[in-house]
């Protein structure tokens, strides 16, 4: 038998015997080799040195013997180092004992006996160029992170041919030898453990440094419980400016790094989900023999939840650990910071802030405030201030705010009506001018208020009347732009042919008449042999016929053709009876027997025209700053949005909520006509603003927005909810409610001043434009439209406020030189708009502007837009305490919109904690608040 | 890298089921080889001065680098490691039988094989154990090549049973078979060489 059939023989009756049980295996083998001696010896002696059964035979080598060399390289033996404690090296560093063998090389406690301070050093053996650069980078990368969290390095160094890096000195030992040691982390232990990981590991990403090796091995904990992440020996960048290349600890390995692809900062999460959830059951997710199989598990195998290890797990805590070990990286947290933001407790905001990350606009709008919502006292009492303020508001109205008494001023329909008859009464409207299929109605007419500054003292609302054969649409680009898209005085110009403008007092005496004769028309009236009726004109005045004698000679001349001319001096019908009265000039001329220029208003003295140069100089200027401000925000929007940084989402409900609005306030606010073709253009041209509008919001708010969300992420949590649609929330409520109060208390400080401008004596300062509150009560619609016009203004105002303080603290790095310079900034505003340095300096400027910093500061972006937005509504509109005015309503309509907005603030701050009983619904907000912390980490807000 | 890894990716997916082209297997083992020299330097140097090398996770790891997973199935990577289990056992005893001549960076006194081999060798082996394992290696493939190549895997690659029997294409109840009865023939001949 040769060697190789023995073999093979053996090795069959070798498995048929092992199959028997040790007794039976003598006879068995007898009556299978019968007198092959040479085979049974060699299956007995076979059978001899089988390791797996009890009993059979007696082998000569004990089943697992001890090598002898099997101790020889581990701990014992390994920790003497090449230093010996005492020594002193690089003159400066004496060893005081070997802390372990790395990665690397051998890491020591040293004295630096320079600086007196215990530190670290880690040295690397055998250094050539590869290993040397690999420490440099080490240091490099580790050196970018300033965090508690992290450990420091300081830096590299040589001795001879041995470098080392100079690092921190933890007191303490590595979360793996302390987990050993002790199983695993108790509850609060862990939560704080975890919390202050998340913030190391948020720190490094901040800086752009993924760390690649998060393992328990490279987290130190001290004495105090305080976590360092340390080696950084294979960090890389975000960017991949850095090179890494080199694996990981395969058990501590993302699956999608095990299958090559990049790393990412959810790579990072996925070794942390890798280390808490080991911190948390003191056991790894995951164990192997080997790195395929480690690869084969981190790719295929479902962890097991944590809580079927141990029973004692928070379940944020497992949800968050789950789900940072999905195996899809997209389907893990964002960051380190969302990890933490879903750990029960703790502050991540505060934490973003030390690390210097920023947090994404949606762990904004979910991160919990200290005191999120108000008790219940204070909101009554913020309440009642508010009442106050509005009951003050009221009540000055009238003396603050230079609106005409409701005597004085008559509703606009009864003017328009007098208009209408002292046309009548002068021949016009009778043929011609008017379209006989209308029944004798002009195509269109439109009315509104108009300031007069001529007529000495302070500056009088006068009412205009146009009517016109035609459509009126405004036809100014500029105002189509940025101002009231509406028919007013001058606009449309009044040049089509039987074009009527009438300017009344606020009690209807004509001030001033222009008809434009359709000359070029066959069927113009025709003339009136009876000669133009001066007489009635002056009636229609107010003049006394016995004061008014005739001027020297016409002053003005008349804007349209006219065969006669006239001039008088009345006196002022105006002025008080039984008072000396002043004179007032009279021009008139007449057509074909008509009067179709009238005027009884003072001469105004034109400002004289401004040189080309000085405009053109000024345009330059201007536009030359916005485009380098604009291209300066597209290069930063850009970057943000590669970078992942901005806030896409709020940018794009922003841009939403601008063009709706616009739409909206167009539909509402805009004069209409009956021509589908005019009606198509002005669309076109509002949908057109509104969207370059858009465009700038958007700009500006990928822009700086991320800048505000690092620096200052409190003042954006409520504002992030209300843009991601949760009006019912606490916080949010909080701010509508301190906005409202803010607003309206800025509005009592402005009828104040005024008020104390009067008393001293002094011309009024930043006076609230009368006219433009009246006109917007000329309909129902227009002051609905005004909450739209205000909205859009405080959204404007407020993001922009809140972005010049945040450039401010950029360019001040202190808060308190930003606050200081917005309150200038914003003084400086409203003293321009006063044009005169008084009171406005002392209560405007600094009172409101101040307390603007303060509100944007304390109760963030949400409560200054509403202050702003109430601000602007309670002086967009005719506010007065006579209710008899016919504007009152618009008046009143402010003030309710302020307090239901109020209101509507304390029901959702209160969350439903009753105010005085339970009149809030409770059980909705309840349910919307556990809705809210029911919430998963990971999905997006 | 890439590179690499695309042209070993190609090569084992073109090797399995035409075993014949020598060129392509010996360009596959040439690449495994070299990786695996690289890796255990670089592991040595990061690792302290004689510090244990571990063979099998040095082939999981050039499989990781040297292989696109996503393009192999299990016959090619059962393959790569029958491969890799071959070249790490040459690298292991070239390594140790030159160590006497040359003196330099990068040795190793320990090795620590597969689990497999625990019972055998307890944790890890030195240089002379390693030259035995290796003869006796040799005689065991002369008497029975396919029981020398699960040792093989088992060994130097630290594959399962399981694996070892879908890389040699045979049931896994003949490599028990085999493996029960390699084992107790190893020991009988390294307690023989050893008293010797």
């Amino acid at each position: 038998m040769t060697p190789r059939d023995l073999h093979g023989r053996a090795k069959e009756l070798f498995a048929a015997a092992c199959a028997r049980t040790p007794g039976d295996r003598p006879a068995y083998l007898r009556a299978a080799c019968a007198d092959d001696e040479e085979l049974l010896h060699e299956v007995e002696s076979l059978l001899a040195f089988h390791d797996d059964d009890g009993g059979g035979g007696s082998p000569t080598l004990p089943a697992t013997p001890p090598s002898p060399r099997a101790g020889s390289g581990t701990s014992s033996t390994r920790l003497i180092g090449r230093f010996q404690p005492g020594e002193l090296f690089a003159r400066r560093y004496r060893v005081v004992e070997l802390l372990g063998i790395g990665g690397m090389g051998e890491v020591y406690r040293a004295h630096d006996e320079v600086l007196a301070v215990p530190v670290a050093l880690k040295f690397i053996s055998e250094a050539d160029d590869e290993r040397r650069e690999r420490l440099l980078h080490e240091v490099r990368l580790a050196r970018r992170v300033t965090h508690a969290a992290v450990c420091r390095v300081f830096d590299v160094g040589q001795v001879g041919k041995e470098y080392f890096i100079s690092m921190e000195y933890v007191d303490g030992e590595d979360l793996s030898s302390l987990l050993r040691r002790i199983g695993r982390l108790p509850g609060d232990k862990l939560l704080e453990a975890a919390r202050q990981l998340c913030a190391g590991l948020a720190a490094a990403h901040a800086r752009g440094v993924l760390h690649q090796d998060l393992k328990p091995g490279n987290v130190l904990v001290d004495g105090e419980g305080k976590v360092r992440i340390t080696d950084f020996g294979i960090a890389t960048t975000l960017d991949g400016s850095a090179r890494g290349g080199v694996l990981g600890t395969p058990a501590y390995m993302a699956p999608e790094r095990l299958a090559g692809q990049a790393p990412s900062v959810q790579s990072d999460l996925y070794a942390l989900g890798l280390v808490l959830y080991e911190m948390a059951t003191g056991r790894p997710v995951f164990r192997a023999a080997s790195s395929y199989e480690y690869a084969e598990l981190h790719r295929d195998a479902v962890p097991a939840a944590p809580s079927s290890h141990v029973h004692d797990v928070d379940p944020r805590l497992e949800a968050v650990v789950l789900a940072c070990l999905e195996k899809d990286p997209r389907r893990r947290p964002a960051s380190a910071l969302e990890v933490a933001a879903a750990l029960p407790g703790g502050d991540p905001l505060a934490m973003a802030l030390e690390a210097g990350a920023t947090p994404s606009p949606e762990l904004v709008a979910r991160v919990r405030g200290e005191d999120e919502g108000l008790r219940p006292g204070l909101a009554a009492a913020l309440l009642a201030l508010l009442a106050a303020a509005l009951a003050g508001v009221f009540f000055l109205a009238g003396r603050a705010v230079r609106l005409p008494a409701g005597d004085d001023l008559k509703p606009p329909a009864v003017l328009a009506e007098r208009a209408a008859a002292v046309l009548h009464a002068l021949g016009h409207g009778v043929v011609g001018f008017e379209d006989e299929e209308r029944g004798g109605r002009p195509a269109d007419r439109a009315w509104g208020f108009v300031e007069d500054f001529a007529s000495g003292g302070e500056p009088r609302v006068r009412f205009w009347y146009r009517q016109s054969p035609f459509p009126l649409l405004p036809e100014s680009s500029w105002r189509r732009v940025f101002d009231e898209p509406r028919v007013s005085l001058d606009d449309p110009p009044p040049t089509g042919e039987g074009m009527v403008q009438v300017v009344l007092d606020a009690e209807g005496r004509l001030m001033m008449l222009y008809v434009l004769p359709a000359v070029l028309v066959d069927d113009q009236p025709p003339a009136v042999a009876a000669g133009p009726d001066w007489a009635a004109a002056l009636a229609a005045a107010g003049f006394d016929p016995a004061e008014v004698t005739p001027a020297d000679g016409p002053r003005r001349v008349p804007p349209v053709y006219a065969e006669e001319r006239r001039a008088w001096t009345g006196a002022d019908p105006r002025a008080a009876e039984g008072e000396e009265r002043p004179r007032v000039h009279v021009d008139a001329a007449a057509h074909r027997g008509r009067v179709v220029y009238f005027s009884a208003w003072p001469e105004t003295v034109d400002e004289p025209p401004r040189s080309l140069h000085s405009l053109l100089a000024e345009t330059l200027i201007l536009d030359a700053g916005l485009i380098v401000i604009a291209l300066a925000a597209i290069g930063v929007a850009r970057y943000n949005v590669r970078r992942g940084r901005g806030d896409l989402y709020g940018a794009r409900r922003l841009v939403i909520f601008v063009v709706a609005a616009k739409l909206v306030y167009w539909l509402l606010a805009a004069s209409h006509v009956p021509s589908l073709e005019d009606e198509l253009v002005s669309f076109h041209v509002t949908l057109g603003v509104a969207l370059v509008e858009a465009l700038l919001v958007w700009l500006a708010y990928v822009a700086l927005e991320p800048t505000v969300r690092r620096l200052w992420p409190r003042t954006l949590i409520s504002w992030s909810r209300v843009l991601r649609g949760r009006w019912v929330d606490p916080l949010v409520g909080r701010g509508l409610l301190v906005g409202a109060l803010a607003g309206g208390a800025w509005t009592l400080v402005r009828s104040l001043d005024r008020l104390a401008a009067g008393w001293l004596g002094l011309p009024p300062a930043a006076e609230i434009d009368a006219v433009l509150q009246l006109e917007r009560a000329l309909n129902a619609r227009l002051p609905v439209a005004h909450l739209l016009a205000g909205g859009l203004y405080a959204v404007y105002a407020g993001v922009l406020g809140l972005f010049l303080l945040t450039v401010l603290r950029l360019l001040g790095r202190r808060a308190w030189v930003a606050v200081a310079g917005f309150v200038l900034v914003q003084g400086a505003a409203e003293l321009l708009v006063a044009g005169q340095p008084r009171t406005a300096w002392l209560s405007l400027g600094l009172v409101i502007a101040g307390s603007a910093a303060w509100i944007l500061l304390r109760f963030g972006l949400l409560a200054y837009i509403a202050a702003l937005f109430v601000e602007d509504v309670l002086t967009g509109l005719p506010v007065t305490s006579d209710l008899t005015a016919w504007f009152a309503g618009a008046g009143l309509f402010a003030l309710a919109v302020t307090a239901a907005l109020a209101l509507f603030g304390t029901w959702t701050a209160l969350a439903g904690r009753p105010l005085a009983g339970g009149w809030l619904g409770p059980d909705a907000v309840a349910a919307s608040r556990a809705n809210d912390r029911s919430r998963k980490p990971q999905s997006p807000g | 890298m890439s590179q690499l890894q695309e042209r070993v990716t190609e090569l084992l997916s073109g090797l399995v089921g035409r075993p014949a082209e020598r060129p392509r297997a010996e360009e596959l083992m040439a690449a495994v080889y070299d990786e695996l020299r690289r890796l255990a330097r670089g592991y040595l140097r990061r690792e302290r001065q004689g510090h244990t090398l571990e063979p099998t996770a040095l082939v999981h790891e050039a499989y990781l680098r040297l292989v696109d997973q996503t393009r192999v199935d299990w016959q090619g990577r059962t393959h790569f490691f029958a491969v890799g289990a071959q070249m790490m056992r040459r690298l292991l005893v070239d390594h140790a039988r030159r160590h006497d001549r040359k003196k330099r960076g990068g040795d190793f006194r320990q090795v620590t094989l597969g689990e497999a081999a625990a019972p055998l060798f307890g944790q890890s082996l030195g240089r002379d154990e390693l030259l035995g394992l290796e003869g006796a290696l040799d005689k065991l493939a002369a008497l029975d090549e396919r029981q020398a190549r699960i040792v093989e895997l088992r060994f130097f690659a630290g594959l399962t049973v399981d694996e070892a029997a879908a890389a040699l294409g045979v049931s896994k109840r003949t490599v028990e078979a085999d493996w029960t009865h390699a084992r107790a023939w190893l020991r009988r001949e390294l307690s023989a060489a050893g008293e010797t």
